[in-house]
């Protein structure tokens, strides 16, 4: 025979109570007795109907949101564990949440609409559409007849997008008939070309805010064309609304600023704008002179390189014009020097003819002297001069010639001078 | 879906237009174009943005 330890046994039968799907998160309704609550915040109390009771333990995790302040003798519905507590070998649930009768009920339906549409695939981010626009014109708000969450919606769309055309619908947004109204609502103004919708009330009760977790509802949202803002309650509370809704708010103010731009913004925004657009055209402006002034320094640059070859061609001209005129005046003085050599010629040709005429005339005196002598006159030379005179005779020796010669006389009485 | 808002359609515009002035290599002509109609469209949205934002400083005056 198999031997077992208690630790073993109640090992295993707490490992076999742990892995059965059909004893977790198990909803358990019935009357606290015994109820304790632990210094350490955990509350331990007994759940009982007519036939058994079972021990349950909350820990202060879980009792931290209850919504009601249990007691003995209420009779509740827990959403629970079923587990051993080995030491004391006791059968025990692990209450995870806690709600009064009735109220159980409800968060039961919640629960188990709120599965069968996440199933459905209604709450999937893939068909949730964005806002339209940053800077909303039209929008809808679908909130109680002058209730709260009319003021604070207003108060917001004052404050930080007046800008915005606001249109109320009031809605029932409680009890009965509050689903069938809200959807009616929502069809009627899904075709007007809204940038968007917020669907809001203000805090309550979990029971208050349960039309908000309408099958209907949620599918109607979930059909809707026009992006949807839900801002339902405070900041603990999720309706099914919520869940489908494009986006969820906390709360209905919360709804306007996740949907607007802060005015002041805007305005800080389109002012860096109009600066950054006066440096733009400045900037651009410094950008096109100075392309313009390297421009005109090339033409300059262009200019003086043309003036320099200008002032080259003219001296080049100078140096043509200067040479061609040493030409002119090389030839001239050349010419000049010929005139002169020509007249140099000139003078000498005829200083020649006048020699040659001055020997005629002498030959031609000669042959007249002959033509004297003939005639039987004798004549006197002295120095192979003609004495014409006897005055002219300078010494006693002369010379005299006859036709056919001469003699060499000495005169006598030669007195002199 | 809704309608293109109008204002974010200017806010759009003014933003290309700085974008463009900003990026582009677009001759003197057309950049003086350009500042002047984005000028002109954040003088016009600083307008339609300053009635209200008066209207807000009214408000809270009273507030006080």
């Amino acid at each position: 025979m198999q031997q077992l330890s208690v630790s073993s046994l109640l090992r295993y039968l707490k490992n076999r109570l742990d892995s059965d799907e059909n004893l977790q998160k198990i909803y358990v309704a019935g009357e606290i007795s015994n109820f304790h609550r632990h210094f350490s915040g955990h509350l331990y109390f007994t759940l009982k109907d007519e036939k058994a009771s079972v021990s349950c333990v909350m820990f202060k995790s879980a009792a931290s949101f209850l919504n009601f302040d249990p007691k003995t003798g209420d009779k509740v519905v827990v959403y629970a564990n079923t587990s051993l507590y080995e030491p004391s070998g006791q059968l025990q649930l692990y209450v995870l949440k806690m709600t009064p009768e009735g109220y159980g009920d409800l968060y039961a339906r919640y629960e188990a609409l709120k599965n069968k549409l996440s199933e459905e695939g209604k709450f999937l981010e893939e068909h949730k559409i964005a806002i339209p626009t940053v800077y909303p014109e039209r929008i809808v708000i679908l909130v109680g007849d002058k209730s709260a969450a009319m003021s604070d919606i207003k108060t917001a769309f004052a404050r930080r997008w007046p800008l915005c055309q606001t249109d109320y619908y009031p809605v029932l947004v409680q009890g009965t008939g509050a689903p069938e109204d809200i959807c009616s609502t929502l069809k009627k103004v899904d075709p007007m070309a809204y940038d968007a919708i917020i669907l809001a009330r203000g805090g309550g009760s979990f029971e208050d805010l349960f039309c908000f977790n309408d099958e209907t509802l949620v599918n109607t949202i979930y059909d809707l064309n026009t992006f949807i803002i839900t801002g339902i309650g405070h900041e603990q509370d999720f309706t099914l609304a919520d869940f489908v809704a494009d986006q969820r708010a906390a709360t209905p103010t919360a709804a306007v600023e996740l949907i607007t731009p802060d005015i002041v913004d805007v305005i800080d925004l389109v002012t860096d704008y109009e600066s950054e657009l006066y440096s733009l055209i400045t900037s651009i402006l410094d950008d096109r002179r100075m392309r313009y002034d390297y421009l005109i320094s090339d033409m300059l640059r262009f200019k003086e390189r043309f003036l320099g070859i200008s002032a080259k061609i003219d001296h080049q001209s100078q140096l043509i014009r200067n040479s061609i005129l040493h030409r002119i005046s090389v030839y001239a003085q050349r010419t000049d020097y010929d005139i002169s050599q020509m007249r140099a010629r000139l003078n000498f040709r005829l200083s020649e003819k006048q020699l040659l005429y001055k020997r005629l005339f002498t030959l031609l005196n000669a042959y007249s002297s002959e033509n004297v002598l003939k005639r039987g006159y004798s004549l006197v030379f002295q120095d192979g001069r003609i004495v014409k005179r006897k005055k002219m005779l300078k010494n006693e020796e002369f010379e005299v010639r006859f036709t056919d010669g001469s003699i060499q006389a000495i005169e006598r009485d030669h007195h002199g001078k | 879906m809704a309608n293109k808002a109008k204002f974010e359609d200017q806010m759009k515009k003014l933003q290309d237009i700085v974008d463009k002035l900003e990026k582009e290599e677009i001759d003197l002509d057309e950049s003086i174009h350009l500042y002047e109609e984005g000028l002109q469209l954040a003088k016009d949205l600083k307008k339609q943005l300053s009635v209200f934002e008066e209207r807000i400083s009214e408000l809270s005056r009273d507030e006080e």
